[in-house]
């Protein structure tokens, strides 16, 4: 199951990268929980969606939000139904033009060959910092 | 190795609760890199320590900073030569009086029972703010 999950998690990323979301979506559970853990008042991406319609809305505010400017997903360890991913990225914040660069940790829990769980952490004061301008 | 390596992690855990730093100290590698996501002009506690006698110096500013009133290691998930913990802390800081409340991941690497490298992810935003005041 490790080998799967990490194939599927990868064409997750690779999916990201091409600006297709619908693919990440359709791999969604009917109940996926979507959390990037900080307030929300910090940041519009901050926070918690439920279901595929959640993490819709979520992708629309990451687009609204932000312009990628480096996406790097470094490495990705399988455990049990866990797929961990450390990772770097680089957003220009659109409503500042300031720019916000991370470290990030993500990790998804796949249930029957769709992600159930997806979780982020990364450096909320710098998105925080670059929200406000 | 990994069900070893997941029951050395949770030892870490047990000395650094009773406020015995030596355990932690003694089993991190020559060359060991501990780091702390964040920016380090946002908190102290941020950055990069690198080698036994620097984190020794981290676990300081730690006890310089804040003041625990909960840290609970959730769950603990190995993955070929790292230990994944996630969980969730209470601190005070004590510079301003202000608390922060946050969920947090620790990535481990180890090598023949020594910890070569540490990652802390967490809510910096709440950190860097309570301690601004």
């Amino acid at each position: 199951m490790s080998k799967v999950n990490l194939e599927l998690v990868q064409n997750l990323y690779d999916a990201f990268k091409r600006g297709d979301i619908a693919t990440i979506i359709a791999a969604l559970t009917p109940d996926v929980h979507w959390q990037v853990h900080g307030r929300a008042s910090d940041f519009p991406t901050i926070g918690q969606w439920s279901g595929p319609h959640g993490a819709q809305e979520f992708f629309r505010r990451v687009d609204e939000s932000l312009e990628v400017a480096e996406f790097t997903p470094h490495q990705l360890h399988a455990s049990g139904d866990k797929v961990f991913v450390m990772g770097h990225y680089r957003w220009k914040v659109r409503r500042s033009g300031k720019p916000a660069a991370a470290e990030w940790c993500h990790a998804f829990t796949i249930r029957g060959g769709k992600v159930a769980v997806f979780r982020e952490f990364t450096d909320t004061a710098a998105f925080a910092d670059a929200y406000r301008g | 190795m990994s069900s070893a390596n997941v029951t050395l992690v949770k030892s870490l855990y047990d000395a650094f609760k009773r406020g015995d730093i030596a355990p932690i100290i003694a089993v991190l590698g020559r060359n060991v890199d501990w780091r702390v996501n964040g920016r380090v002009k946002d908190y102290p506690c941020f950055g990069t320590w690198t080698g036994p006698a620097d984190v020794t110096r981290f676990f300081g500013l730690v006890a310089e900073n804040e003041q625990a009133s909960d840290f609970s290691p959730r769950e603990f998930l190995s993955a070929g030569d790292k230990v994944f913990v996630t969980g969730h802390y209470t601190w005070k800081i004590l510079k301003t009086g202000r608390a922060v409340d946050s969920d947090w991941i620790h990535v481990f690497t180890l090598d023949d029972g020594k910890v070569t490298s540490f990652r802390e992810f967490n809510d910096t935003a709440q950190f860097a703010e309570a301690y601004r005041g």
